[in-house]
């Protein structure tokens, strides 16, 4: 990444000079988790990395246009979630197919190896969920506030909090004990 | 009163419950512990929702990629340059559409000029200027505290002897210190003959527990081309700190591993760790013994070093144990008043547990310090010493006030001072956290849930307190140093390897800090000594990064683990 030098140099220019500041700022804590939230959503990684550089050049460009940015995270994932709507708009607005839960039961499942704890995770029933009550899980999990997961979705805090415990109150009510047979029923969600 | 809903319980979690229903949660035991359950249920819901991403290209690629979609606005919106774009220019690496708005801009133009002449002007009149002795002594005193808490007490060797035939095949080569766990995996590298050199012991480190008990010398019996040779096995302080000690050292330590009949000799070659040792060495590998404690005991000791925790006496070395008369802390401090004050931190944290202390005081006379090499004239210290002074010159200059060398010299003495002192943070808390995965007691029974979070909460402070560390030692690398100086010159994309085990990444973590370490000292104190380690030349910023990374999976597998 770019280095910024000094930075008592930096203040002393322009404005607009301090938005490539903060966008590099904001770029560095907020990028995975962007671009995590998006991909759970598409089947594509690359229109994902395509919807999270957008909402970073639009932050970018809405600094240097003067536009005052009080909660940046926030601002951001609202931008990239109102960019996913726009893209994914032919799709149900609160149901997710089977192709869309399989994938992101196989993202949920990780990567990483050795985690044999997370297959106690993988029997959790997300296909239960809806598309809602996951965005708000997600965005919880992404470290947003109720009140920043409010404006991303333009919903209110305490209905955030009811899709939240709603959400968590469906994964634990029914955990499957064998993955094989979780995975079986999970080919057809159930509605 | 109505207990509180999970709604409500979510809301108090993220702060925004009224005042006249959080009343309710101190009164309410039940509810309080349905807002734990709730948090740790969310906890591994959210690991699981964080994980990392398949078909992630990395964020540096598309950092470029944004990066130069902010130009291109910036280009189109006729900006001016930013500073760093400015340091990019001088250096020639600009792109040419913004470099060409530096050639019809008189006010990027002037400021161009000003920040060459500057570096210009002070880099000649630093060249020869030695280090002010402030600046020395105090990286020799942080140099020596660091050194303090590399020092670890002779473990004894317990070596099995039905593993000495295995163990005896594999000395015929040179094996380096298993990075976790307690058997060494680093592959050995064969040849023909063996060389059993005659050595000597390790370098003492400055600070030396005086309740250290003398190991005990066992024999093994090495098999070798000509045959059985027996050898005195010595302990040895562990490996991942003696390259440390041996750079402070005037000459390279050597292993103590002495033959008692010398056997037949093999060019061995080193691994990256001794790339400075001169003769090829045999490394008898070591079983560290591992206590087991009893779930309650195992407890009562995490218990206690969470005191530790609270008292912010963590970095001292000093560590809570279990004795046959029960919960103790055993170690060394620096000084009686230090001794006393540790007692009196953690008599009030045992809330009338009985609790023993085997506490042993440092002497002073024995603290060493080390001059910084005090020969600056065109070495890498050199030219970022140039740059900071540019950098505090030019914050003068824009405040209006006249420019002193000696205040500016004070200022970088500050902060140097600032960014080792964040490397202290990092190394301790690095170290202790490897103490913690590697070389701690285990319960006799898994599954203790208590102990998990307590286990948990250790772990979590260390890696909190090193993500906090290295974020501030790259905020101030990138406050007041050009890039060039630091940065990540890894261009083929080099990834650290994925072990998927706590241990072996936190002792692998902890070997990238004690790299840092060796780096920052070559860069800000103009340290002459540079010791191979890994790839040469590793940068702060390359090795930041694989810090950073790497304590993502540390907190990836210790969420999973515990």
């Amino acid at each position: 990444m770019l280095g910024r030098g000094s930075r008592l140099v930096l203040n002393s220019f322009e404005p607009e000079h301090s938005a490539a500041r903060e966008t590099e700022d904001l770029f560095a804590e907020n990028r995975d988790s962007l671009v995590r939230y998006l991909r759970h959503h598409l089947s594509d990684f690359a229109v994902a990395e395509d919807i999270a550089q957008e909402s970073f050049i639009r932050f970018f460009q809405a600094r240097t246009q003067g536009e005052d940015v009080s909660q940046p995270r926030a601002w951001l994932f609202r931008v990239a979630h109102n960019l996913l709507v726009d893209f994914g708009r032919k799709k149900k607005p609160d149901l997710l197919d089977s192709e869309g839960w399989q994938r992101i039961e196989r993202q949920i499942g990780g990567t990483t190896d050795g985690m044999e704890a997370r297959a106690e995770v993988l029997r959790l029933p997300w296909h239960k969920l809806t598309r809602l009550e996951l965005q708000c899980l997600q965005l919880r999990s992404e470290g947003l506030k109720f009140r920043e997961v409010s404006e991303v979705l333009d919903i209110s805090i305490s209905t955030v909090a009811s899709y939240v415990a709603r959400a968590m109150k469906k994964l634990q009510e029914e955990r499957t004990t064998d993955v094989e047979a979780s995975d079986h029923g999970r080919t057809t969600p159930n509605r | 009163m109505k207990h509180l809903t999970t709604e409500e319980l979510l809301l108090i979690a993220d702060g925004e419950l009224s005042t006249n229903r959080m009343g309710h949660l101190d009164e309410c035991v039940e509810c309080r512990e349905s807002l734990g359950a709730l948090q740790g249920e969310l906890t591994m819901i959210s690991s699981a929702l964080t994980a990392p991403v398949a078909g992630d290209t990395g964020t540096a690629k598309s950092w470029d990629r944004l990066e130069l979609a902010m130009s291109e606005i910036s280009e189109a919106q006729d900006l001016h340059l930013s500073p760093a774009e400015l340091l990019l220019l001088i250096d020639g690496e600009l792109a040419d559409g913004r470099a060409a708005h530096a050639q019809r801009c008189a006010g990027c133009g002037s400021a161009r000029a000003d920040v060459q002449h500057l570096l210009l002007s002070v880099e000649s009149d630093l060249r020869a200027m030695a280090p002010s002795e402030p600046l020395e002594r105090r990286v020799a005193a942080e140099q020596a505290l660091k050194l303090h808490l590399y020092a670890s007490q002779p473990k004894v060797i317990a070596f099995p002897s039905r593993l000495a035939a295995r163990y005896a095949a594999a000395a015929a080569a040179l094996i380096s210190v298993a990075s976790g766990g307690w058997l060494w995996n680093q592959a050995p590298t064969v040849n023909e003959t063996v060389a059993v050199a005659e050595a000597r012991p390790a370098v003492a480190p400055a600070f030396v527990s005086t309740r250290v008990a003398e190991p005990e010398v066992e024999s093994v019996s090495l098999e070798t081309p000509a045959g059985l040779a027996e050898v005195a096995a010595q302990p040895l302080l562990p490996v991942r700190f003696e390259f440390v000690n041996a750079r402070l050292a005037a000459e390279p330590t050597r292993l103590a591993v002495t033959a008692a009949e010398p056997a037949l000799s093999v060019e061995a070659s080193a691994p990256a760790m001794f790339a400075f040792a001169s003769v090829p060495t045999v490394t008898l590998p070591l079983t560290e013994t591992i206590e087991v404690l009893e779930s309650d005991a195992y407890l009562a000791v995490l218990e206690a070093r969470q005191w530790q925790l609270d008292a912010d006496l963590w970095r001292e070395d000093v560590r809570a144990v279990w004795t046959d008369a029960g919960l103790a802390f055993a170690g060394s401090l620096e000084s009686n008043g230090a001794r006393e004050m540790f007692i009196a931190a953690m008599e009030r944290r045992s809330a009338g547990r009985e609790v023993s202390f085997d506490l042993a005081v440092r002497d002073a006379a024995d603290v060493t310090t080390r001059s910084v090499d005090a020969d600056h004239a065109g070495t890498v210290g050199g030219l970022v010493r140039t740059a900071l002074m540019e950098h505090y010159r030019d914050a003068a200059r824009r405040s209006f006030q006249p420019v002193e060398i000696s205040a500016l010299e004070s200022e970088i003495a500050r902060y140097v001072s600032e960014v080792f002192r964040n490397q202290n943070d990092l190394v301790g808390h690095a170290y202790q956290l490897d103490q913690l995965l590697n070389h701690s007691p285990v319960s006799d029974a898994a599954g203790n849930a208590a102990a998990n979070r307590a286990m948990a909460d250790l772990i979590r402070f260390h890696i909190d307190g090193i993500n906090r560390s290295e974020a501030r030692i790259y905020d101030h690398l990138s406050e007041a140093l050009p890039r060039r100086y630091w940065r990540d010159r890894s261009d083929n994309g080099y990834s650290p390897a994925n072990s998927g085990d706590l241990g072996a990444e936190s002792s692998a973590l902890l070997d990238d800090v004690l790299g840092l370490e060796r780096t920052l000292s070559a860069v800000l104190a103009g340290s002459q000594q540079t010791v191979a380690f890994g790839e040469a030349g590793t940068s702060s910023g390359e090795l930041l990064r694989r810090i950073h990374d790497r304590l993502s999976r540390i907190r990836q597998l210790s969420r999973a683990a515990l």
